[in-house]
């Protein structure tokens, strides 16, 4: 079974990101079975190493113990190698010809900073892959623009959906627009891998943060094609349901959903509440009088459940056919009991970082998640097995070129 | 020779939206992706809001137009005996199915395959919640449940006030139909390489959660929960977060030193009451009030553009009518101009994906059956008057 997990056995991609966007669609590769390898230089970590370590107690070697960067790159094998230098640039055209894909999200003017754009990598090996990820694309007045998850957010379209009524932008803390764009990413290398299978040539995949975003709002976007019409921000209203949103609980900061779509599911709920009379007037007899009073509807609602226990109260509601889900949290997440029955998170041991649960590529491949191998990886990690056993150096050589800074294991300071 | 998916074939058997997007993936790399529609009614997403004038009809839902872009229509209901026929000749030559519905659709498998049967087929399957679990056949008719328990509302919204949800379906719908395509291209990949086809199963609230930053794994390291700030993030920079423009909003993602002190020389705010990390998370509210004074005083697109050439990353919150409009899109035509019979010209959502600086373009939807005929006599042998007469017994 956990053969079968391996879909990319035998696939080699050189991981040339950062953060969070570029990582994602090597990760999922990783995940899939792909030999992935990522490329960082001792001169200039993947800045993710520095996020979320704060509250670390020792400092010792806190690049190892991001749990972003860790998460992010796992199931990856991880070297170091100075692009800047012409050893680092010398080898890296080495792995490219025993490679399928690279995949990056530097600006769009670096690669060809060190001579290594699409052409040159093309000759030395003609069916290779390079996805270059970006915030604007490899191309136009805004190439050169960067971009984070809030400014693909912002630009897309996003943030004029998510918010209360007529309050003005709210940011995704889900960070949307950086996934958007490392799905596509990784679905547009696979295509292209494909084709490269079948023809022997490889392509040059342009992915830019802002287009990625867009096709994620296409409701909103065919709406305004079809009957010009410019959605906007609603808070949590659906317009053919009433109540509908998330309604407080017994607790601190506890939601629960709620969703009532017909009468039936209205009469579950009054029997639920215990019919109280605010309920039984004419101000709530109909959906579309719901839907006209929801204001005051949502209020009387919540004013109940906020003395319900939010995972009885949505069991309930669940169990007599009414939509209905607690709002979980992250520290939740790991206590769910649908997650946990499915094994969704991973516990997984690291060095530095200790052992922690990951959470699974979303996907159950002949009834088996991918496992998660290993997270991290360290700095430098692998520089042995991919210089030695891919590229066929000796140990010598290998010292010669950590002399040098072009390899390395330990930050350069 | 084949280009991107070209020759794969792909039989789609949806409702939800997750099953159409992947599809959609598909077909417009080039697969060749046939939906199987119920005869008279057609697949769920037909029924999908919003309706072209908002009228409703099978060929008028804006997310029909959208998601069966490039993809072929045939009518038939595989639960009668020649329906099941046809449907096991068609299997027998794809490579990939996409399913969604409760009722499983009968598949040959290798124990009970005609000759010639392909047992290379990747089989993905799309639901609400994952069987195994709790949460099996939890009631879902939007997305507020998925996107509940999936880690998504507890992100959106004001501190203390209720979580949200966007007002757009698609932002959570498609994530697992994208997931999808993607791990449906690998399995395809590996059943040519190894003759044996995959099952893939999929689900939109694992999607969900595995698409947020990582939050639960960041809680056990560090034992902070990150949950929404309103319009700010919580835990990178004070000034990663949304600013008043004198004409809307903006946002910004300074979050590095550099970047932040960049803003703030831009802004013409002295650096030095905020010239650490830690003086600027102390004196947060001061920070962000003296930069929104500078921002108010200027344009969307003032702000974005001297921003950006100050290597500070900013963007204009757009309305959906500006996105139209971009420069940078119009620049790379990233929007396609699709033709259909009954919609008319419209402007669609194109592949986020340039290959060789070369985007491929979209097909229009079909109309309810519009291929059945197609498939049925050029590509399976029945004859034109099989094909009345399975019109006429409603199997196509």
């Amino acid at each position: 079974m956990t053969m079968k997990t391996k879909l990319l056995e035998g696939t080699r991609v050189l991981d040339l990101t950062i953060f969070l966007a570029g990582p994602m669609p090597s990760l999922i590769l990783a995940d899939l079975g792909a030999e992935v390898i990522k490329i960082e230089a001792i001169q200039r970590l993947d800045g993710f190493r520095a996020y979320g370590t704060p509250s670390l107690a020792s400092k010792e070697a806190a690049y190892e113990r991001s749990p972003l960067f860790n998460t992010g790159n796992r199931n990856k094998r991880g070297i170091t190698l100075n692009l800047a230098t012409p050893d680092g640039v010398k080898l890296f055209k080495q792995l490219v010809a025993k490679s399928d894909a690279v995949v990056t999200n530097f600006s769009p003017r670096v690669l060809p900073q060190f001579g290594l754009e699409f052409a040159v990598l093309r000759e030395i090996n003609p069916a290779i892959v390079l996805t270059s990820v970006s915030g604007f694309g490899q191309d136009g007045p805004w190439r050169d623009y960067v971009s984070f998850a809030a400014i693909g957010e912002a630009l897309s379209g996003i943030s004029s959906l998510c918010g209360y009524t007529n309050e003005g932008v709210v940011l995704n803390g889900v960070g949307v627009s950086d996934f958007y764009t490392g799905l596509m990413a990784a679905f547009g290398t696979l295509a292209a891998i494909r084709e490269a299978r079948e023809t022997g040539r490889g392509r040059h995949v342009d992915v830019a943060q802002l287009e990625a975003s867009v096709p994620f709002i296409a409701d909103a976007f065919m709406e305004f094609s079809l009957n010009g019409r410019t959605r906007a921000a609603a808070t949590n209203d659906d317009p053919a349901r009433a109540p509908h949103g998330a309604f407080p609980a017994r607790g601190d900061d506890a939601w629960v959903t709620i969703s009532v779509g017909s009468d039936d599911q209205w009469r579950v709920l009054l029997d639920v509440m215990g019919t109280p009379q605010w309920a039984r007037g004419e101000e709530f007899a109909t959906l579309l009088k719901r839907h006209h009073n929801r204001a005051r509807l949502n209020d009387l609602v919540a004013k109940w459940t906020a003395t319900q226990n939010k995972e009885e109260l949505s069991r309930e509601l669940q169990r007599r056919g009414v939509p209905s889900a607690p709002v979980r949290t992250p520290a939740e997440h790991l206590h769910d009991p649908q997650l946990q029955a499915t094994g969704f998170f991973q516990q997984v041991d690291h060095k530095y970082a200790g052992r922690h649960p990951y959470p699974s590529l979303p996907v159950r491949i002949d009834g088996a998640y991918p496992p998660i191998n290993r997270v991290g990886p360290l700095l430098g990690e692998d520089n042995h097995y991919v210089f030695t056993k891919i590229l066929g150096l000796d140990d010598s050589e290998l010292a010669r070129l950590e002399k040098a800074g072009v390899i390395g294991n330990r930050p350069a300071s | 020779m084949s280009a991107l998916l070209e020759r794969v074939r792909v039989l789609e058997l949806t409702d939800g939206l997750p099953g159409a997007m992947c599809g959609k993936m598909m077909a417009a790399a080039g697969a060749d992706v046939i939906l199987v529609e119920p005869p008279e009614t057609g697949v769920g997403v037909r029924w999908e809001p919003p309706f072209l004038d908002d009228i409703r009809g099978p060929d008028r839902s804006g997310l029909f137009l959208y998601t069966a872009g490039g993809k072929r229509s045939l009518t038939l209901d595989p639960s009668t005996p020649d329906g099941r026929e046809i449907f096991t000749r068609l299997l027998t030559h794809a490579d990939i199915l996409i399913e969604d519905r409760a009722e499983k659709t009968p598949v040959v498998s290798a124990e009970n395959a005609p000759p010639g049967f392909n047992p290379r087929l990747v089989r993905i399957t799309l639901r609400k919640f994952s069987p195994g679990g709790p949460y099996e056949n939890y009631a879902a008719e939007t997305e507020l449940e998925p996107a509940a328990l999936g880690g998504w509302m507890i992100q959106l919204g004001d501190v203390g006030r209720t979580p949200l949800l966007s007002n757009s379906r698609t932002m959570t719908a498609f994530v697992p139909g994208v997931m999808g395509a993607i791990t449906g291209i690998a399995a395809y990949l590996s059943a040519r390489q190894t003759g044996a086809g995959v099952n893939l199963d999929l689900s939109e609230h694992e999607a969900l959660l595995f698409n947020t930053r990582y939050n639960e794994t960041y809680f056990s390291y560090t034992g902070m929960e990150i949950k929404r700030h309103g319009k700010s993030f919580a835990g990178w920079s004070p000034t990663y977060r949304v600013f008043d423009a004198a004409d809307g909003f903006v946002s910004c993602a300074a979050s590095t030193d550099a970047q932040v002190e960049l803003f703030l020389q831009l802004a013409g705010v002295g650096l030095e009451p905020f010239a650490t990390r830690e003086a600027r998370y102390d004196r947060a509210e001061e920070l962000v009030a003296r930069l929104n004074d500078w921002t108010k005083s200027k344009t969307r697109e003032e702000i974005f553009h001297q921003g950006q050439q100050w290597r500070v990353p900013m963007g204009a919150a757009s309305t959906l009518d500006e996105v139209m409009g971009l420069a940078q899109l119009k620049h790379r035509t990233y929007f396609d101009e699709i033709d259909h019979p009954v919609a008319g010209r419209r402007a669609y959502p194109g592949l986020p994906l340039r290959f060789d600086d070369s985007r491929p373009r979209s097909g229009r939807a079909p109309l309810l059956g519009e291929h059945t005929a197609a498939i049925l006599c050029d590509e399976l042998g029945y004859s034109r008057d099989d094909v009345a007469a399975l019109m006429n017994l409603r199997v196509v």
